[in-house]
């Protein structure tokens, strides 16, 4: 950027692309600079020998050239030999078959999610006894069929070759050995016959079973308490309501309902809340299915840039922490300014929004220098859709209150905010720990039980609560593999997966769900509920329907489920019905929803907004003149916020490779975590792309390699928790850095993760992070479009032709296409709709369970060789510093005249009468001239036996529909063929054909915004022929005559004028 | 022609002809076409679909419902050898395997690559019989792999090249002498 202002010549002449990918690309010296443009132009990514080079340096130990050359050599020559007669493969049928069980059958079971807590409905795909896909429940309100990516991905963390296999017991701190039941369960009864005091650590539980049983064991105790724990939960959300309303609840956002929403942080999208039910419900707004439809507003406060921020119309980055003085600005301006609103004549609440440090230009200047004539415009937008808006936020509960305020003073709380009716208490509070530290430092605690919590990786000061644990008598951790806390306990007690475990959930007052196991534990494990009922059957006390069930000698915690269930909900919902009937339909469907009734509106303490006065009072401006151009030193105050990242959230699931190898929606960086700088600010601090550099805060100081990241505002630098475990196993351990080391950690304030004042210091180090931003570029064609909503409204057409200059049916075309697909009855077609994606990327690993995609490391995607077949193509609109994004999922497109079908010279990718473009693996010889010719850059190739990589369990992971692809082919988007031929096999037995919607891709099937559609467009009624018939609908690189058979629908923002109307054409 | 020339072609020629057989032995066979292992328990199709004249599907029951034919269970032996013939040392072996919950490792005989999706559930709905790939199955004491299984000889009837007449009968009732294609062929019919 600063060589083009001093180059006033090549300014002129340049033009910034409207659509880019990184910010290179918006100096004309990147695309004047040779280097680049020679790769750009080279056939492969890398040549081949560098590839070599690249292999042999990043694998010193392993094999060389030379040696690689010999065995291949060998391997082929035996692999001849090995082939002249088949092995003799056995084939071992079942001893009882179970009748419901046809091998080659698939069966579905209805089940719930247990990734997260906010416990999503699941269909569990099964074949011959083993979960191979999971899948949203259809039918449950929350998720409606969809999943993120954590959850398709969690079916993963089943077969992971690093769970524990048995009961371990050993020294705290010290190692641990293998053990067994009777010796484990003796060791943990006696502890627990002899205890007083006891604790337990958990992550959030929402299941009401698990709560009773629970509830009961700790009831037999002298002294017990239950700890919930979640270091990325809605701790601040839950208090503020307390504060404001005297209700510790998460309440129901209806952002369906929502004709404004404005966010403060809060990435309602990505990680706040239920992101799969929050998507579903956001984009109902953002349709646009007729043209006369409308458009909800989203309005975006944010310090990090999330996917939130990217789908807003609106995108304001703000100094981590100063969120509090954004919404005081917003609400000084709508209360005291504007006077709009019931609060408006309330002395209480305007003595504390004004008054000193509080006056209007003191808020936007805190806020980091705001427009005001922008916060105005916020403001009359929230008034003008009061009761239709939606004000949330996400940081601290000073925030929470001003938030609440708004709510309340918009009359949103009771219409599109639900505190009353439709909520469960939120029973989590990370604040505990504090005390539970101070109690185990007294030594006052005898047995602490740790739950799939793990505080000693999550507290900045991990250490001391670890040096705490060892004062406990005995600790008792109930975990799947032996993490960081586990490490410390006397007895690590090797749990069941979700998958292999009964339970069930109740997210919220109108949803109950079940939970079955859907195989049969893989290794010597057991469930929590069921240890509990063990330990009680061998004589520690308890209570209630626990000690009932235990005094039963075969009953197990699915009895207890079951009696639960008779004894509460069975009563009130199951009128009519036997219990057995009642029971048994509830598990076939998987969920119970009942009405929740109407919520009302609460009365807002206005006393609340004291804790928000005396916030702003004491934040400090930050003084941004202090970072001076060059290394920054210690002591200028630089602004942190952590944030979860989509894929790794908490860090619970590093282990998972899958989780691991998702490309960051914003950064598109797999494998690590690293300290997001603005582009501008970068370059004031002398920071690089990849400059490792220390990151110092309160409590202790980490090393991170920088990332440059645009729309973060000046003073600011974000980074992802989650990473950085060092137990978590071979994939997951030393990923990145563990963030959460200079969080703030009290009693008072909980774990404070954003607002901290840091300094960064370079190191001199670089780390090349595995980014794949700039893998498969566009070379500036033109790919997608955008329009501001007011153009649309004029000429909804007007950004459905990529190039205005040349339209596809003015071009001649050189192909005669291979078949007449009117004739065939179905042709394959899909639409994805820009403006509902939102970029979560569940549809990318959705895909990789289903197409048994491996993943490839590091190293490799480094190399540009990641193997996803759909991938989420990002790119940035606007000004480097506060740009928007548009999100494309690319997949392959089936293109009627594909260009990688001519070059190949085999015939391994052909057409087929249905317009699918076929990848035939057995034929591929694997040239790569396909890759090379594809425009849409969608073929993927294994340079290797990635599957070799599934060790032991992993291999179970495998989908028998889709054949496992082997080194020196090439493979890609298939449309699901798989499912694509099972909806005819079942179209065919009814003597028909297939129906609109019947057959699902999987990428379609998980979207929560229903963003993608697929279907057949020989039948005029379905879905997809009215899409790609709609003003919207445009085909990527039309101008290239390839005839694509995805039709991607125009984005359109709801933009108040400025940059994006601007530039309405929209072309990149 | 002088003769050393000569001697150097006939060398040349049988080195050829050796190189050849050698070729031949080692390199992949396409088909397993008249393989017959021994299995563990000389079960025999002749006895129990032949003389007997058990329907295939009482045993195979995926066979009209799935893609996988499906071997039977013990249990599906034991219906009928728990009181028929039990003294026979292999009823013995089935019976005790069935007491100890271990299944018996049938030799596979018919198997496609990995790559390649048959679905049985689909050709017996348009009416494939049995013995069509399977052979005359019901004259075997020993089962063997009747017919080659390659890509070539599926290309060959669902093209309608070689198709049986019952086939195509059942596909084309009004007009089963003619000559098109019965069955889909593009590749992912049954690669994917």
């Amino acid at each position: 950027m600063n060589s083009n202002e001093n180059n006033t010549e090549s300014k002129k002449e340049f033009e910034k692309p409207r659509h880019w990918v990184s910010t290179e690309e918006l100096t004309p010296e990147y695309w004047a600079n040779e280097e680049a443009q020679t790769r750009r132009g080279q056939e492969f990514y890398d040549k081949p020998i560098e590839t070599l080079e690249k292999i042999e340096a990043m694998d010193k130990t392993g094999v060389n050239r030379r040696d690689f050359l010999t065995i291949m050599g060998a391997s082929m020559a035996m692999a001849s030999f090995a082939c002249a007669r088949r092995p003799v493969n056995k084939i071992i049928p079942y001893v009882v078959q179970p009748q419901e069980l046809t091998p080659g059958v698939a069966l579905n079971y209805a089940s719930t999610c247990n990734e997260c807590a906010k416990g999503c409905g699941l269909l569990v795909k099964t074949r011959e006894g083993r979960p191979i896909k999971l899948e949203g429940n259809d039918l449950h309100p929350a998720n409606k069929g969809a999943l993120c990516a954590r959850g398709q991905a969690s079916i993963l963390n089943l077969y992971d070759p690093e769970r524990l296999k048995a009961p371990f017991k050993g020294s705290k701190g010290g190692s641990k050995a293998a053990s067994n039941w009777a010796e484990v369960d003796a060791l943990v009864v006696a502890a627990l016959k002899e205890a007083k005091k006891i604790r337990v650590v958990s992550y959030p539980q929402s299941g009401d079973s698990t709560r009773r049983i629970l509830k009961e064991f700790m009831g037999a105790f002298q002294e017990s308490k239950w700890l919930e724990v979640d270091p990325i939960g809605m701790d601040d959300v839950a208090e503020g309501q307390v504060e404001s309303y005297d209700s510790k609840v998460i309440p129901h956002y209806a952002f369906d309902q929502a004709e404004v929403v404005v966010s403060f942080s809060a990435d309602f999208l990505g990680t706040w809340g239920n992101p799969v039910e929050n998507n579903g419900l956001w984009s109902k707004k953002r349709k646009l299915e007729k043209t006369a439809d409308t458009l909800s507003k989203l309005y975006v406060f944010e310090a990090n840039m999330t996917i939130t921020g990217a789908s807003s119309d609106e995108r304001f980055p703000i100094v981590p922490g100063s969120e509090i003085a954004a919404a005081m600005a917003v609400a000084h301006e709508l209360i005291v300014t504007q006077k709009k609103g019931k609060f408006a004549g309330n002395p209480e609440v305007l003595a504390l929004l004004t008054g000193a440090g509080s006056g209007h230009d003191d808020l936007l200047a805190k806020a980091g220098g705001l427009n005001q004539e922008k916060v105005k415009k916020v403001a009359e937008d929230l008034w003008e859709a009061r009761g239709k808006s939606l004000v949330v936020g996400s940081g601290s509960v000073a925030l929470q209150a001003v938030i609440n305020l708004l709510n309340s003073n918009l009359e949103n709380d009771g219409k599109t905010i639900d505190g009353t009716a439709d909520v469960t208490p939120y029973t989590a509070s990370n604040r505990q720990l504090a005390q539970l530290q101070s109690e185990m430092e007294a030594g006052q605690v005898d047995v602490l039980i740790v739950h799939r919590a793990n505080p000693v990786y999550f507290l900045p000061h991990g250490a001391a609560f670890a040096d705490a644990m060892k004062k406990v008598k005995t600790v008792i951790s109930i975990n799947d593999r032996i993490d960081e806390t586990a490490n410390f306990a006397d007895v690590v007690i090797a749990e069941n997966h979700y998958l292999e475990s009964w339970g069930d959930s109740h997210p919220k007052a109108s949803v109950h769900s079940l939970r079955q196991p859907t195989i049969s534990p893989l290794f010597d494990t057991k469930s929590f509920e069921d240890l509990l009922i063990s330990w009680t059957r061998s004589g520690v006390k308890s209570t209630g329907l626990l000690a009932l069930t235990a005094s039963a000698p075969k009953a197990s915690y699915y009895d207890y489920v079951k009696e639960n269930w008779k004894q509460t909900l069975w009563n009130e919902f199951g009128k009519g019905q036997t219990f057995l009937d009642f029971w048994e339909s509830t598990l076939q469907k998987g969920v119970l929803e009942n009405k929740a009734g109407s919520s009302k509106e609460r009365n807002f303490k206005t006393g609340s907004l004291r804790i928000a006065k005396d916030a702003i009072a004491q934040w400090k401006t930050l003084s941004l003149s202090k970072s001076k151009k060059g290394a920054a030193t210690e002591g200028s105050g630089i602004a942190l916020s952590m944030y979860p990242s989509i894929a790794m959230a908490d860090g619970a699931s590093a282990n998972n490779a899958w989780l691991q190898e998702m490309p960051d929606p914003i950064s598109s960086i797999t494998w690590d975590n690293y300290l997001n700088v603005g582009s501008s600010y970068a370059a004031e601090l002398g920071l690089e792309l990849n400059d490792v550099v220390t990151v110092r805060g309160d409590n202790g100081s980490f090393e991170i390699p920088v990332n440059i990241q645009p729309g973060l505002p000046k003073g600011a630098v974000t980074v992802a928790v989650g990473y950085g475990r060092t137990a978590s196993g071979k994939v997951g351990n030393n990923v990145g850095a563990n963030a959460f080391k200079i969080a703030k950690f009290s009693g008072d304030h909980g774990l404070q993760l954003t607002g901290l004042l840091v300094s960064i210091t370079k190191t001199g180090k670089r780390y090349e992070l595995a980014s794949t931003q700039s893998h498969f570029r566009t070379e500036g064609r033109p790919i997608l479009n955008d329009i501001s909503l007011a153009e649309y409204k004029k000429n909804p057409g007007a950004a459905s032709e990529t190039d205005p200059e040349i339209r596809l049916d003015k071009v001649p075309s050189l192909w005669t296409p291979p078949y007449d697909y009117a004739k065939s009855p179905y042709r394959w077609m899909m639409a994805v709709d820009l403006n509902s994606c939102t970029g979560c990327g569940a549809c990318v690993i959705a895909c990789q369970a289903e197409n048994n995609i491996p993943v490839v490391g590091r190293d490799r995607v480094r190399m540009s060789r990641e193997m996803h077949w759909i991938r989420i193509d990002r790119y940035y609109v606007g000004d480097v510093d506060a740009p928007q994004a548009v999100f494309q999922p690319m997949l392959c497109q089936h293109c009627e005249n594909a260009p990688c079908e001519t070059v190949c010279p085999v015939l391994a990718t052909t057409h087929n009468e249905e317009g699918l473009n076929q990848m035939t693996y057995n034929r591929c010889v694997g040239t790569r001239y396909c890759q090379n010719n594809c425009p849409y850059k969608v073929r993927r190739f294994n340079f290797f036996d990635y599957w070799k990589d599934y060790k032991d369990t992993m291999n179970m992971v495998w989908s028998p529909d889709v054949t496992v692809r082997s080194r020196g082919i090439m493979e890609k988007c298939t449309f699901c063929v798989q499912r694509i031929n099972d909806g005819k096999g079942r179209a065919k037995d009814r003597k028909g054909i297939v129906y609109d919607g019947e057959i699902k891709t999987a990428c379609q099937q998980t979207c929560p915004t229903d963003a993608i559609v697929f279907g057949n467009a020989n039948d005029p009624l379905s879905r997809i022929s009215q899409l790609k018939a709609h003003p919207r609908a445009f085909r990527s690189l039309e101008i290239l005559n390839t005839k694509p058979s995805v039709h991607y629908l125009t984005k359109v923002r709801n933009s108040n004028g400025g940059e994006a109307e601007e530039a309405s054409h929209g072309h990149s | 022609m002088n003769a050393g020339l000569r001697k150097f072609a006939l060398f040349g020629i049988i080195v050829v002809f050796v190189l050849g057989i050698a070729l031949w032995q080692i390199l992949p066979r396409t088909s397993e076409q008249g393989y017959q292992p021994e299995q563990p328990i000389p079960f025999s199709h002749k006895l129990h679909a032949g003389t007997f004249k058990i329907d295939c599907r009482y045993c195979h029951t995926g066979a009209y419902k799935s893609a996988n034919a499906g071997i039977p269970s013990l249990s599906t032996c034991m219906n009928c050898h728990s009181v028929i013939y039990p003294e026979s040392p292999w009823m013995q072996k089935i019976k005790t395997a069935y007491a100890e919950g271990k299944a018996i490792e049938w030799v596979r005989i018919h198997e496609l690559p990995d790559h390649s999706h048959f679905n049985h559930k689909r050709h017996l709905a348009k009416g494939v019989q049995c013995e069509t790939c399977h052979g005359p199955i019901k004259e075997m004491d020993r089962v063997y792999q009747a017919q080659p299984l390659t890509m070539g000889w599926c290309l060959n009837c669902h093209r309608g090249f070689e198709t049986p007449s019952y086939v195509r009968k059942n596909i084309y009732p009004d007009h089963p002498d003619g000559d098109e294609p019965v069955a889909p062929f593009t590749c992912n019919t049954c690669h994917y």
